[in-house]
């Protein structure tokens, strides 16, 4: 043995001779995969040897490599070993960060950081650069298909219009059902508000425009990351409001440090609209005379007449290019103490609509400043202008859709305005699309600042303080007109109208916390966290109304001989103490238990407070248990809470109310009157017992990795049972009210949720620096099911909508099913017929739609080359029912591209109903396409004149949601200064491919928008876009 | 130095500047909605609330039903259909109950200190019940307006009760109306958009009513005209003395048959009613029908969907402000002659023209006397002819024809030969929410007749 030992080390010795008289330089530039950033103290070795060297500040090294066959060995904390052939005099490399052995942190509740292997729940993430790909200016929208569990629909493709996100399904049938959006840990009003008059009789969801959810007031270019707290588990330090999930938005910061930076962005995006229901131009408006022979007629909006000279599509007379820029600046600075970000953003978009646009412009600053060691102070300061100009929606006899997609191809809408500026129409209670586009135009301009200030001081090591106070703040005024002429005002009289309303709001939030930190014994670790806090929301509205307007285009109140205004406010204020305890053991065993105890006005005057609990663990098998090698990590988790959601205000009591009376078919009547005001008791009953509504989460998860974390796997599976859930229960009118208000409904969520990762490339290859592609996909499923209302209460509609359908919570069903009128139909599912043979529709409404995606799947594929990247996002949804609305109203008018055979016939088959004389018996019928009787193929088997069952279609899509291309340059190389550090160029495509069988618009679509628990309406939607869309980007 | 305290100085002024919250009661009382009303507020709401019942859905149904009118489009082919929905019902009859509730709550509240409030809203409520068991049959009403005590289910009454329960509430409201002015503690004024507070002409209303509502049970055995005859005689007494409803231009004020062509459009003249009326040799026919450009009224066959045919004349529809009858001279004279026919007077014939010819005084606002139609005679005054031509004269009060078509089986209607039911529907469903939340609720089939009709 010692023999051995002393030939080796001559054999080394004599091997370092012989290198010496090669050694060479080799040189190079070491970054990070993901980022592309230079990466300063990466330490390089020669395999085999002692000789090694750091990458300098810049990333950059140079080290002398002697003998031939050798290989670099380059290493840094945080970052996957890489082993590459010493072989060129240049080497650049790219290093991966060890997602395995990192200490990560995620963003959780109260925007406090934890390590990633501690959390017994489960958050997702997603980075600032990935929302900014998908090209979307609302940074809710920007969320689609970006994690599992996570449902975003938009309501339609106008600027600003809503999108809608739910985490793991609904859990409540009033009141919102999203998240809690937070950004740098206070929360913010996302709410949808439609503008209603106080003597508004139908929801003002199902008419009016697609209007904004107020996240829209968020500028995407600020945010750094997106934390997604999904159930209530994670979310449980937010109490009341934890019970849908959390969305926590982290903003870019200022960089301490050196000097200044600036980067500046721009973009160009071009969009047109993505799908449309198909129409016929071949036959102009009319009607069948009674001998069935087309006529021409324009007292009729169908388009049953006789075949049109010259036919056009209004579709080609009306969309158009939508074209957006935006435009970014923001400069970074600081010292060793401070640190500052101030950001610009502009954003001014066209719609696809004529006439409608968004402009919005962001400044946001930020700093923070280390006073002293221990005392670091910040705050952040965001003004955003959000103005909007936006097209009439939906069951609206101004709507666009509604009276584009019913134009008879005879008419030709560009010819829209008299001399006297009223208005060309095909048919007296339509508006001519182009019109109503043009002059009646919804404008609203919010100003919103969301701003917050923190004091953090670390006394010693186990204990600190952090106070902690933001508001968010935003009036929003908005005005709607009706021209003289345009049939869209209430009262369908063409006498012009104007709308002009104003909401504030105001938010006010504010913590206290105590953290301690200390190791209780060798192998215990303690961090704890004691708080305080405050809420306090504040709304206010006031609405005015001007009727019968005398000066042609000139919207004051004053030239309005009919006036009425309606105001309304709430105040609403919380207060909770709460405690978070984690024990962690050896590093791979983490208990942590919370509990919040809140006081909410909301509940009324003398009420107790509620107690919010959450227990979770999390066990690292893979640090106890011994594991093959190429199973690199592995987690356990699970988690046990109860969230909350808070009542509406105001609910404990009943109040007298103005009564609105209508029967559903007018704008009803309502006070005062001829000049009397009135009041009566309200429909609803107040509850002097209100509790909050709870969700109580179970949630499993395994968090595995293999392969030195080149795949990952992360599964997750919850039971939410949602309890106390508030109801208007409607009652017997019987007993002199129409609903209570009680404390009664439960339904579960149950899910499924894998997130995968693969970088295949590495995975197979790890020493291919230069090119990358990571593979992510992600799957979900839910199943929620409505299993309790109230006693004697087996459904109820969510929100009034159409009658038939409605979106109702029925006991054994998921919530917001559609409900209506459907066939008649014998237990083995056949039709039930008449005498002659005709369908019968069910005396009762029924079920005949689900809203809800069984699943729902997404595959982003990004590669990497060198300084190209080029990545491509598919969004599947499987299943999903939609009530096509359209359709019907279409068939029945003859507009769609279906109606265009209508001579011929369809097959009826059924069976005889009892009480006929062939009862029993299978019949078959060949009805007429068209005849004018009410009762032929399109009007009543597809139409309106047939039950709803009829328009039900499956909303399932394939869609690229987004593709792209992009190019850096990386100037720091160069020896000429340019003072550029990097451009970067790209290109990329939203809503590039969609495939689906539905028949609409893109069943990415919401007539209720964000601000309504009804889902999947369509009935004359604006249509959704496709867009292209370049981007500069350049770093100073 | 200074850098920091600029910093903390900005913090302090940020966080004071958060403390302007509300306090106190404001957190707690609902700043959009009072806890409590006035009589005034409370019967200016609930006459408002009953023309939208008396003028609203229901009505119009009734009118498809009766063939005065057709349902053309949209959601009134339904109804021309004879099929229409549990789930359409809902409004009507949370209407109907909601309001009623009210004139209880204003009766309960406020009829010791104020019974001439407390009068009418008797009156009102015995208007909205009578509507609800004409449509429904058995209706809840001892049970009815219970919530506030925690009773959501309450039994229906038999239409019988119902009956006897309206008569109860007219006598309670004449007995209100006969108690002095200083018994009074507040008298109503303009917030009864009626009659301005005249309690003598509520009197006369109630005694109408009355008669109405005792008529209806004509086919029983116990019927008595001279019951009718009796309260006619205090009641309207002229043209003068109707109960309309009011209305005005403003948008919260419009006439609900106006507002349903405006909005809607869906209903057209039924050619039932048209070739009845004779077309224009009726006075009423270009009141009733809208006969501009044309000269005579168009109107739609059983069976088909033409639109292009009469919509509503003036009589119901010339302005947002057109006046509704609720309750005329006109119909107390039917409900005369009918007793009259009924009691094998001679005389009959006589009231039959003056019903005719006050009908055609009110329809065409004393343009035409009516005397060119008002031609019975002893020999062709009967029970059919009584009817026949109250039917032609109801026509905004299509409630009164539907029910006098379903006591008497007259005028002889054919049912609409294209729609989904072979007979003419008897009632209305049962509201959705009422089946499916009160287990106290009976669904009988649209052709069980109700009680009055047995």
């Amino acid at each position: 043995m010692k023999r051995t030992k002393g030939l080796f080390t001559v054999m080394l010795m004599l091997c370092q001779v012989a290198v010496f008289a090669q050694a060479r330089e080799i040189k190079g530039t070491v970054k990070d995969s993901k980022t592309n950033e230079t990466l300063p103290g990466v330490t390089i070795l020669v395999e085999g040897t002692s000789i090694a060297t750091t990458t300098d500040a810049k990333g950059e090294y140079s080290i002398n490599v002697e003998g031939e066959g050798k290989k670099l060995v380059f290493s840094s904390v945080g970052y996957l070993l890489q082993t590459v052939a010493a072989d060129k005099a240049s080497i650049d490399v790219m290093l991966v960060l060890n997602t395995t052995l990192l200490k990560e942190t995620v963003v959780t509740a109260l925007g406090v950081s934890k390590e990633k292997k501690a959390l017994g729940y489960s958050v997702s993430e997603v980075s600032g650069d990935d929302m900014r790909k998908s090209g979307e200016g609302n940074v809710i929208e920007a969320l689609a298909a970006k994690a599992p569990g996570l449902n975003v629909i938009g309501s339609g493709g106008t600027p600003g219009a809503s999108s809608k996100v739910t985490i793991r399904g609904a859990n409540r049938f009033s009141g919102d059902n999203q998240p809690l959006i937070v950004i740098d840990g206070v929360p913010m009003d996302n709410s949808t508000n439609p503008a209603a008059a106080g003597d508004a009789p139908f929801n003002p969801n199902l008419q009016g425009v697609n209007q904004s959810n107020r996240a829209i007031d968020i500028n995407p270019d600020d945010i750094e990351s997106v934390s997604i707290l999904k159930g209530p588990a994670a979310a449980a330090l937010y109490g009341s409001r934890a019970g849908n999930g959390a969305i926590i938005y982290t903003t870019k910061r200022g960089k301490g440090g050196k000097g200044l930076g600036v980067t500046y962005s721009t973009s160009m995006e071009m969009a047109k609209v993505n799908k449309l229901p198909e129409l016929q131009t071949k036959y102009g408006q009319g009607k069948l005379d009674p001998s069935g022979v087309p006529v021409t007629s324009t007292s009729t909006p169908n388009s049953w007449g006789p075949e049109a000279l010259n036919p056009r599509n209004p579709y080609d007379d009306f969309f158009k290019t939508g074209y957006t820029y935006n435009n970014n600046v923001a400069v970074y600075g600081g010292n060793e103490t401070t640190s500052l970000r101030l950001s610009l953003g502009n954003t001014n978009q066209t719609g696809v609509i004529p006439n409608t646009d968004l402009k919005r412009t962001t400044v946001r600053i930020t700093a923070d400043s280390k006073l002293t060691t221990k005392l670091t102070a910040g705050g952040t300061v965001d003004y955003t202008n959000t103005a909007v100009k936006r097209a009439q929606n939906g069951s609206n006899l101004a709507g666009v859709m509604l009276s584009l997609t019913r134009t008879p191809s005879s008419f030709d809408i560009r010819d829209y305005e008299n001399e006297d500026g009223t208005q060309k129409q095909y048919y007296i209670v339509y508006d001519n699309p182009l019109y109503t586009a043009y002059k009646n135009p919804n404008t609203d301009q919010t100003n919103r600042v969301i701003g917050n200030v923190y004091l953090d001081y670390q006394l010693n090591e186990s204990l600190g303080f952090l106070w902690r106070t933001g508001t968010d703040v935003y009036t929003t005024g908005t005005q709607q007109v009706y021209a003289i002429s345009s049939v869209g005002d209430d009262n369908v009289s063409g006498l012009g109208q104007v709308n002009k309303s104003t909401l504030s709001s105001r938010n006010i939030y504010s913590d206290f916390l105590v953290r301690y930190n200390k190791k209780l014994t060798q192998n215990i670790g303690f961090e704890g966290l004691l708080g305080y806090n405050f809420t306090y929301d504040e709304g206010e509205y006031i609405f005015a109304r001007g009727r019968n307007l005398q000066i042609p285009d000139y919207y004051n109140l004053n030239n309005a001989s009919e006036l009425y205004s309606s105001n309304s406010s709430s105040y609403q204020k919380t207060k909770a103490v709460f405690l978070d305890a984690a024990f962690d053991y050896k590093g791979m065993f983490y208990l942590t238990l919370t509990g919040r105890n809140e006081w909410s006005t909301a509940f009324g005057k003398g009420s107790k407070g509620f107690f919010y609990p959450k227990a979770d663990i999390s066990w690292v098998f893979s640090e106890s248990v011994k594991l093959p090698k190429w199973f690199s990590f592995g987690k356990a988790r699970a988690a046990y809470s109860i969230g909350g959601l808070a009542p509406e205000t105001y609910s404990d009591k009943t109040y007298y109310r103005v009564p609105l009376y209508t029967d559903g078919f007018t704008q009803g009547n309502t006070l005062p009157y001829l000049g009397q005001s009135g009041y009566t008791i309200s429909t609803e009953l107040g509850n002097a017992d209100l509790k909050p509504e709870t969700v109580t989460g179970l949630e499993g998860g395994l968090d595995l990795r293999f392969l030195e974390g080149h795949i990952t796997v992360d599964i997750a599976v919850y039971n939410q049972t949602s309890k106390n859930l508030l109801i208007r229960q409607p009652i017997a009118a019987s007993s002199g009210f129409t609903s209570r208000y009680v404390n009664a409904g439960e339904m579960v969520n149950n899910g499924v949720e894998i997130a995968l990762g693969i970088d295949p490339i590495q995975l197979l290859k790890p020493s291919a620096d230069k090119f990358i592609w990571n593979l992510n996909v992600g799957w979900s499923k839910n199943k929620n099911k409505v299993t309790k209302l109230a006693n004697g209460v087996e459904q109820f509609e969510l929100e009034v909508g159409f009658g038939d359908p409605g979106a109702y919570a029925i006991v054994g069903e998921p919530m917001g099913v559609l409900y209506g009128s459907a066939w008649l139909r014998n237990d083995n599912g056949d039709l039930l017929v008449d005498a002659s043979g005709l369908p019968k529709v069910d005396p009762q409404s029924k079920k005949i739609g689900d809203p809800n995606p069984d699943w729902l799947m997404n595959i982003n594929n990004s590669f990497t080359y060198k300084s190209w990247n080029f990545s491509f996002l598919w969004d599947i949804r499987h299943g999903g029912d939609i009530w096509n609305g359209t359709s019907a109203s279409l068939y029945t008018r003859g507009k769609l591209a279906a109606t265009e055979d209508r001579n011929g016939t369809h097959t009826i088959t059924g069976v005889y109903d009892a009480g006929t004389p062939l009862a029993g018996q299978a019949s078959s019928i060949e009805l007429p396409n068209y005849d004018g009787s009410g009762a032929d193929y399109y009007t009543y088997i597809q139409g309106q004149n047939g039950p709803t069952e009829n328009s039900i279609e499956d909303g399932s899509w394939v869609r690229l949601r987004s593709i792209g291309l992009s190019y850096r340059f990386d100037l720091t190389k160069i020896k000429k200064k340019t003072g550029f550090k990097y451009v970067e160029l790209g290109v990329s495509g939203r809503n590039a491919l969609l495939f689906t069988k539905y028949s609409g618009v893109d069943p990415e679509t919401s007539l209720t928008g964000a601000g309504s628990n009804i889902g999947a309406f369509d009935y004359f939607n604006n249509p959704n876009t496709k867009s292209l869309f370049f981007n500069l980007k350049v770093g100073i | 130095m200074k850098n920091k305290i600029y910093i903390l100085s900005a913090i302090v002024i940020f966080a004071t500047g958060l403390n302007s919250c509300k306090k106190g009661d404001d957190l707690y009382l609902s700043p959009n909605s009072p806890a409590s009303a006035t009589p005034q507020t409370l019967l200016a709401a609930v006459e408002v609330g009953t023309f939208n019942n008396l003028e609203g859905g229901t009505a119009r149904i009734a009118s498809i039903f009766i063939q005065h009118n057709s349902g053309v489009a949209g959601q009134s082919i339904p109804h021309e259909q004879y099929k229409p929905t549990e789930s359409d019902m809902d409004n009507y009859w949370n209407g109907l109950y909601t309001n009623m509730n009210n004139c209880k709550l204003l009766s309960d509240t406020y009829g010791a200190e104020d019974p001439y409030y407390s009068g009418i809203a008797k009156v009102l409520l015995s208007m909205n019940l009578g509507q609800a068991t004409d449509m429904w049959g058995d209706v809840p009403y001892s049970e009815a307006f219970q919530g506030m005590n925690g009773n959501f289910t309450p039994h229906y009454d038999p239409q019988q009760v119902v009956l006897n329960s309206i008569q109860s509430l007219l006598d309670e409201a004449i007995a209100s109306f006969a108690t002095a002015p200083g018994s009074n503690h507040l008298t109503p004024g303009n917030d009864d958009f009626i009659f301005n507070g005249d309690v003598a002409a509520w009197t006369k209303v109630a005694y109408t009513l009355k008669a109405r509502y005792y008529s209806r049970l004509s086919k029983k055995a116990s019927f008595d005209p001279n019951v009718v005859l009796a309260n006619l005689a205090l009641g309207i007494a002229s043209n003068v003395e109707n109960c309309y409803s009011v209305h005005g231009t403003n948008g919260a004020e419009y006439n609900q048959w106006y507002a349903f062509l405006n909005d809607r459009s869906y209903m057209v003249a039924s050619k039932v009613l048209v070739d009845s009326m004779g077309n224009m040799s009726d006075p009423r026919t270009p009141y009733y029908f809208d006969t501009t450009g044309v000269g005579s009224a168009v109107g739609n066959p059983l069976g088909s969907f033409n639109t292009a045919v009469s919509y509503w004349g003036p009589y119901v529809a010339s302005g947002p402000d057109k006046h509704i009858p609720l309750v005329t001279y006109a119909e107390a004279l039917f409900l005369q002659a009918e007793a009259e026919v009924r009691l094998g007077s001679g005389t009959a014939f006589t009231t039959l023209n003056n019903a005719i010819k006050a009908s055609v005084s009110e329809v065409t606002e004393g343009a035409n006397s009516g005397s060119s139609i008002a031609t019975y005679t002893a020999l062709n005054t009967t029970i059919h002819t009584v009817i026949l031509e109250k039917w032609k004269a109801m026509f905004a009060q299509p409630i009164e024809a539907y029910s006098d078509y379903r006591r008497t089986g007259f005028p002889v209607l054919t049912p609409n030969p294209s729609a989904l039911r072979p007979y003419i529907p008897q009632r209305l469903p049962t509201s959705l929410t009422e089946r499916t939340s009160n287990p106290n609720a009976p669904t009988p089939d649209l052709d069980v007749p109700v009680w009055y009709a047995l």
